[in-house]
């Protein structure tokens, strides 16, 4: 157990991860009750954005240079993917079946993934993603990576100002307002369509802001990476109540830490130890969200209305 | 070059490597290959047909290709002083020197005897005779399922450090030794059973 | 109405995106008249050719092209064109047995060239051995495939009469890496991963088997999923043992952030792996972090051959864009192993191929035993299993940036 703080570093930082692409998840169905399977290739264009700006600098630039940059366009490609979707291929769709969208939203994240596969150099397999030089921040008890300490300064940003967003400002109020009662919100004069636009912009920065903290961790990004990762991220959005903020980072780090520990510990408690490790770490997840599940089942944080956004 | 040569990660090309070394060992090199061809046409000059005249060394395989090393036997096993002996068996498709036969065990000694580089000609397979003793029981490689001799091999193209994996009748065989000479038990120092 | 141009839209992306997917891989079918007198004889190709593998699958298949357009310009075999069917699997067994079905009712094709992955090797045998259908894979190296799934105890039963390779098996892969770190590198304790795949497990199997009896201790190990790419907890659970390296059975999609991700926890030790590590893209995936890694692979190094040398300055002439990687060599001989069977059958049958295909794939398959050539490879001809009577492998270490051989061996029994 000796290596426990480590492995709660471990844990926090994937969850985080996980909990910046729940955001899109969860402030998408909490305004449409539209659930985005296409939100996971957003992250992956989100990485292969950062990547493409990357590659723009000339050769050598350090990286702390040049991650503003990555981060901006980034964000912008993922944006702009993120509200081209909503506007074509779910817009169209609102009011229809509720089965409707869900199905676009395969065709879209299959669409997605194929068209990056035929059309970014190549992307065919894994493309290698920048990584920091120099060692790890030994802070005595645990040591940190520098592509670690991307995430942790990242989430946290994103969070308060998101939290801030949403109390303060204008249009934060109204996507409050939407969430609660769309349609009382468009007889008060609230932009509806505007709002929905800006809840899926914010989940896409996120998730690109995450993909690029993904790229650092692994360093590589790929035309698959988006699968896996929009999956788990769902999990946590569901794992901490769908719909409330909050929520998705507090699942996103309940799962995150959940998988770290259970790959690390669940095979040294004797008579489980082969159900331990890397390959058992999903199953535990899952059994983690059954049980939360089965005594919440609105999820940790829960659905507060006031809180959903 | 680019693309094609990065792929299935294959090394430098042999002339960058040889533009590499230092110009000692490449005049030792030269030399050395020199005196090598030099004995060899010398020796089919004097032992075979007129006829048969010297090949260029480019079209001489690297010894890795040409020759073959199998096991033949065990025998002398000597359960006291913990020593026996490997007959082997060499073949060739071109005149190839063993110079050295060893491995690396640390509980093994294992040397060529008699201990001078054994010359093997084509289609004359050559019988080598390998020396061996147990050092220690402890450690030993009881039941290994894929020992292997690490043998220096020379020719006119070049010379390899390469090991011989002699298969499954080989490692059962040293196993039996390795049980007569150190006791089933495995014991510490029980020289005979 | 306005739902229903939405279905409209709706189906219509979902369809667009499966052909998406499933475009690309295969080649136009088409001109197979008897142009000149000439019989047209198609040689089916599957490997990866899409997704994390596709570096190697490419390579296969750029250099099976090569074999199968040499064929023809040397007419190899006279009154015989060959033409290669290509089809991508994706390293999956799932797709693999399809396309293998496919192969088989296809009635020009006359041998079969791959898969690459093991697993996928084993969905197709079946199939294949069915029909009659020759298969050399160039680079499947599960032992059981040939030998059976006793082939550990000593029970070695072939199951397919149809099933050939021109790769070294990991029965000999495994164990060789094994002996090499603890009796050369003076390795003494590991940390073994692998990835449940039949590979990936086989030869972290036979790696631990023999390090273990080595005298070898196995500090720890682990399995991992091998989609997954996040791996730090593994990584720091092999950074906090005692291990002096460790064993990663899997492929290079995997094995390469897995490495490095270990070395970033802070665990100072070198990755060691099979052939599947053995790639251009271990390295270009994890530059810095790769250097000392080792990985075994099948044959000795191709720069020590001088067939080799003619099959590099092909591929170059060739203009493929992509290198030929690891198996480029081994696809190219499969390919040539298969040519070299259909030459038999058509000399034996007065120039032509019997028009019965079936009796010709019989025939095909009879008479791949007995083929016998000098290879880009070495010597290649197969044993009673099917297997590659030239087993020798190699060990490459990452200096430099790139994978550099440090010991050749050769696998003779008698």
């Amino acid at each position: 157990m000796q290596d426990l703080p480590d492995q709660l570093a471990n844990g926090l930082a994937l969850g985080a991860l996980y909990g910046l692409i729940a955001i899109g998840y969860t402030m998408v169905y909490g305004i449409v009750q539209l659930i985005n399977f296409a939100h996971g290739e957003i992250f992956m264009i989100g990485g292969f954005g950062a990547l493409t700006a990357y590659l723009w600098l000339p050769e050598g630039t350090g990286l702390v240079v040049a991650l503003p940059l990555m981060i901006l366009l980034g964000v912008v490609c993922a944006t702009l993917v993120g509200v081209g979707a909503e506007r074509f291929a779910y817009r169209p769709l609102r009011g229809g079946p509720r089965l409707s969208p869900l199905i676009t939203a395969i065709g879209l994240s299959l669409a997605l993934q194929q068209a990056v596969w035929s059309f970014y150099p190549d992307a065919k397999k894994a493309r290698p993603f920048p990584q920091f030089s120099g060692g790890d921040f030994d802070l005595g008890f645990v040591s940190l990576s520098r592509e670690d300490l991307f995430i942790f300064v990242a989430a946290p940003v994103c969070m308060i100002a998101l939290g801030v967003f949403v109390a303060k400002t204008r249009t934060g109020r109204a996507m409050q307002a939407t969430s609660q009662d769309p349609d009382t919100a468009k007889l008060m004069g609230i932009n509806t369509d505007r709002i929905i636009v800006m809840a899926f912009a914010i989940g896409a920065a996120f998730a690109a802001i995450a993909a690029i903290a993904q790229g650092f961790k692994t360093g590589e990004v790929s035309f698959r990476m988006g699968f896996i990762a929009g999956l788990k991220a769902f999990t946590a959005a569901v794992l901490g109540g769908i719909g409330n903020i909050y929520g998705a980072m507090v699942g996103g780090l309940v799962l995150g830490v959940a998988e770290a520990m259970a790959t690390a510990y669940i095979g040294d408690i004797p008579g489980l130890e082969q159900f331990g490790g890397g390959s058992w770490k999903d199953v535990w997840a899952f059994v983690l969200l059954i049980l939360v599940l089965l005594i919440r089942p609105q999820g940790i944080l829960g659905e507060r209305l006031a809180d959903r956004a | 070059m680019g693309d094609v040569l990065s792929g299935g990660g294959e090394g430098q090309r042999l002339g960058e490597r040889w533009a590499a070394l230092p110009r000692k060992v490449r005049r030792v090199t030269l030399a050395a290959t020199a005196l090598v061809l030099l004995a060899v046409a010398t020796g089919f000059a004097l032992t075979t047909r007129p006829d048969a005249a010297p090949r260029g060394t480019q079209r001489v395989p690297y010894p890795v290709h040409s020759t073959r090393i199998t096991f033949v036997r065990v025998l002398d096993v000597d359960a006291r002083k913990r020593t026996f002996a490997v007959e082997m068996r060499a073949t060739t498709a071109d005149p190839v020197l063993i110079e050295r036969i060893g491995q690396d065990y640390a509980t093994l000694d294992l040397v060529l005897r008699p201990s001078r580089p054994v010359k093997v000609e084509p289609g004359r397979p050559k019988a080598l005779l390998l020396r061996v003793r147990v050092v220690s029981c402890l450690g030993l490689p009881l039941r290994a399922r894929l020992p292997y001799l690490e043998v220096t091999l020379r020719n006119a193209r070049a010379t390899q450090v390469l090991s011989f994996i002699p298969g499954d009748h080989y490692a059962r065989s040293l196993t039996r030794v390795f049980r007569t000479v150190c006791g089933p038990s495995r014991g510490p120092s029980t020289g005979t059973p | 109405m306005r739902h229903r141009s939405l279905l409209i839209l709706t189906t219509t992306v979902t369809v667009g995106a499966l052909t998406l997917s499933a475009c690309g891989s295969r080649d136009d079918k088409g001109g197979s008249g008897d142009s000149g007198g000439k019989t047209t004889v198609t040689i089916g190709l599957d490997a990866p050719l899409t997704g994390d593998l596709s570096a190697l699958g490419q390579g296969i298949k750029n250099s099976t092209d090569l074999a199968v357009k040499t064929a023809n310009k040397n007419n190899e075999v006279k009154g015989v064109t060959f033409k290669l069917e290509t089809l991508d699997d994706q390293g999956q067994a799932g797709t693999g047995q399809q396309n293998a079905t496919k192969l088989v009712g296809n009635e020009e094709v006359a041998g079969v060239v791959g898969p690459l992955n093991s697993h996928v090797g084993q969905s197709m045998q079946k199939v294949f051995g069915n029909a009659d259908l020759v298969q050399v894979s160039p680079a499947n190296t599960a032992p059981q495939l040939s030998q059976g799934p006793d082939w550990q105890k000593g029970d070695k039963k072939r199951l397919f009469d149809t099933y050939f390779r021109t790769a070294t098996t990991d029965a000999v892969q495994g164990p060789y890496a094994a002996q090499y770190l603890f009796n050369k590198k003076k390795f003494k304790n590991a940390y073994i991963i692998d990835d449940k795949k039949t590979y990936g497990a086989g030869l972290a199997g036979t790696f631990q088997d023999e390090f273990k009896k080595l005298g070898g201790k196995i500090v720890g190990s682990d399995h991992i999923n091998p989609e997954d790419r996040d791996f730090s907890a593994v990584a720091t659970k092999v950074a906090k043992s005692k291990a002096d390296f460790v064993y990663i059975g899997s492929e290079y999609p995997t094995g390469a952030p897995l490495s490095a991700q270990i070395k970033k926890a802070g665990g100072n030790i070198p990755a060691v792996g099979g052939d599947a590590l053995y790639s251009a893209e271990y390295i270009k995936l994890h530059k810095k972090k790769s250097e000392g890694d080792m990985a075994t692979s099948v044959g000795a190094p191709l720069e020590t051959l001088d067939t080799a040398k003619t099959f590099m300055k092909n591929y170059k002439a060739g203009g493929y864009k992509l290198p030929y990687e690891a198996y480029g060599g081994y696809a190219y001989d499969s390919a040539w192993a298969v040519i070299q069977a259909v030459k038999a059958v058509v000399e034996k049958n007065d120039g032509k191929l019997p028009d019965d295909m079936d009796d010709a794939r019989k025939q095909i398959t009879d008479a791949m035993k007995d083929v016998k050539f000098s290879g880009v490879t070495g010597d290649v001809a197969f044993d009673e299993y099917g297997d590659t009577t030239n087993k020798q492998l190699s060990v490459y270490e990452v200096k430099g940036g790139k994978h550099v051989p440090v010991q050749t061996g050769t696998f003779q029994e008698n």
